[in-house]
This record gives C-alpha cells, sequence and structure tokens, in this order.
C-alpha cells in the first residue's frame, strides 16, 4: 500500500542515489546537462527532502507513540487504559473521544495561534531533560501552568450533553464562569481524577480496543 | 594548460563534496524515518539537517566562485558549472 511516508522515502531515495551520482561523477557538470542535473541534485532536491522529512516529523511528533516513546511517560500511557471512567483521560481514549493516535497532542495542545508551536519548543525542552537531565518520578510530573477549560471547550462547547448538564448550571452564572476559565473543570472537584499515575498500582485495566 | 584546468578541477572538488555532504544528510534523514521517536528527531535536526545545509552552502559557493576565476581567463574556454 502507497502511504505518503513511503512516497517521501521514495522520493529521498531518489534524491540520495542522484546526489551519489554526482559525487561519483562530479565531471558530469563540465557539460550543460550534467550542470542542469547538479543543480537539480544538489539544491532543488535537497530542500524538498529537508522539507518534507522536518514535515513528516512535525507530523510524528503529535503521535501518542512518540509521546509515550520516553520511559517517564510510561505510566501516563498505562493511565489511558484505567478501567474506571472517572479517569478522565481514560475515559476519552477508550471511547474515541480523541483521536488514539493523536491522544496526548489533542489535550496538551494549547488552542491558541501559537500553542502547537509552543508544544513543540516544550518537547525539544523534555527531550533535554530525558537524555542530558534527571526526569522526574511520573507522579511528580506537573503541567507548566494549570489545565485551561479552553482545551476541554475546544470539543464541548456547544454540546448539547454539555449544556444541558445540571452540574454546568447549578448558579445562573456558572456556564460564564466556565466559559471564562474562573471555575476550573478538572481541579474544582467536578473532573478531577485525570491521569493520577500515583494510583495505577491499585486499579484494575482495561483489555479491549486492540 | 594545467593553470587553465586548476580552477575546474578544484570546482569539480566542492561540487564532489558537497554531493557527499549531501548524500549522507540525505541518508540520515532517511534513516530517521524508520523509528518514531524522539532521538530520530534530534539526529535529523541536529546531523541530516547540517549536512545537508553544508552541502548546499558548498555547492552554491562552488558556482558563484566560479564564475570570477572564469573572466581572467581568455586564451581557453574553461568549462563553467552553471
Amino acid at each position: 500500500m502507497i502511504t505518503p511516508t513511503s512516497l517521501e522515502v521514495f522520493f529521498i531515495g531518489i534524491a540520495v542515489v542522484l546526489a551519489g551520482l554526482i559525487g561519483a561523477r562530479a565531471e558530469l557538470t563540465r557539460v550543460r546537462g550534467g550542470k542542469i542535473l547538479a543543480f537539480v541534485t544538489l539544491f532543488i532536491l535537497p530542500v524538498l527532502a529537508v522539507m518534507l522529512g522536518f514535515s513528516e516529523h512535525m507530523q510524528r511528533a503529535e503521535s501518542t507513540q512518540f509521546c509515550l516513546s520516553c520511559h517517564v511517560m510510561n505510566d501516563f500511557g498505562r493511565s489511558l487504559h484505567v478501567d474506571d471512567p472517572s479517569y478522565i483521560p481514560a475515559k476519552h481514549f477508550q471511547n474515541n473521544l480523541v483521536p488514539r493516535d493523536h491522544a496526548c497532542y489533542t489535550c496538551h495542545t494549547d488552542y491558541t495561534m501559537f500553542g502547537p508551536v509552543h508544544a513543540k519548543l516544550r518537547g525539544l525542552r523534555h527531550i533535554y531533560v530525558q537524555y542530558f537531565g534527571k526526569p522526574p518520578a511520573p507522579a511528580e510530573i506537573k503541567l507548566y501552568t494549570p489545565f485551561n477549560n479552553r482545551e476541554c471547550l475546544h470539543c464541548h462547547a456547544g454540546m448539547r450533553a454539555y449544556e444541558e448538564e445540571p452540574k454546568h448550571n447549578k448558579t445562573p452564572d456558572m456556564m460564564g464562569r466556565l466559559t471564562s476559565n474562573q471555575v476550573s473543570c478538572t481541579t474544582s472537584k467536578c473532573h478531577d481524577t485525570v491521569h493520577d499515575v500515583g494510583t495505577l498500582d491499585t486499579v484494575t485495566f482495561w483489555k479491549g480496543g486492540d | 594548460m594545467a593553470n587553465a584546468r586548476m580552477p575546474v578541477a578544484s570546482v569539480e572538488r566542492r561540487v564532489r563534496l558537497a554531493a557527499i555532504l549531501i548524500c549522507l544528510g540525505l541518508v540520515v534523514l532517511l534513516l530517521t524515518l524508520i523509528r518514531i521517536h524522539p532521538l530520530a528527531f534530534m539526529a535529523f535536526a541536529l546531523i541530516g539537517c547540517p549536512l545537508v545545509l553544508v552541502g548546499i552552502l558548498l555547492f552554491l559557493y562552488s558556482i558563484v566562485s566560479e564564475a570570477p576565476s572564469h573572466q581572467g581567463n581568455t586564451g581557453r574556454a574553461t568549462p563553467r558549472l552553471l
């Protein structure tokens, strides 16, 4: 099956072969056709290949597999399989409320103009800490800033189940306070069981979904 | 005769070196696509991209640096790169 990645690999492979040809036979550049070939091979194709590679790596950096490839993230990955719907990430993951292959990135990117860029820059720092620093214990990992309701409302705003939920209308101004992030979804004793990786030794895990 | 051939050999040497650097960089790029892992991204950004970038710059330099030496050569049509 032809996938975008296999096409990219094929394209880069062609660029490698042509660059190798010019490297082995630089005298080809003495004739006009060789000069054109050299320009295409040593300028246009490498630029395109790097752009394709960068795009591919940026997409891969959004995948659940990428996020969980660091050892310190293992428990956060396990928390997605907890057999208890009060664990918010597990409920979303197991019911396909977030795409499983982009589960982390869906909730942990600020939905602002530069949110994805900030998330990736922080990711670079995480890589540095993972390999050159001292990674904290999973239970000690905290968010940089409190989780913003905006990330929940990106999907839930306008949902009938969300708007008609009695707890979301306890007071006349409750919906407004939720929207303006004055009342947190995750720390106001409503949906406060999130990853809770410190409790994973005492829970059971969902076996399905494969 | 030998002096007239020197710039061509020099240009070809630079082009060859540029091609080798670009080839190596692209091979690194290919290898980083094998696995989805942060280290693959780091290898792409810190090894593959610089190799390709240096190769491209060297190739472009070989083009622009060859032109002046050609102007001074009046007796023989020295092959130019581009």
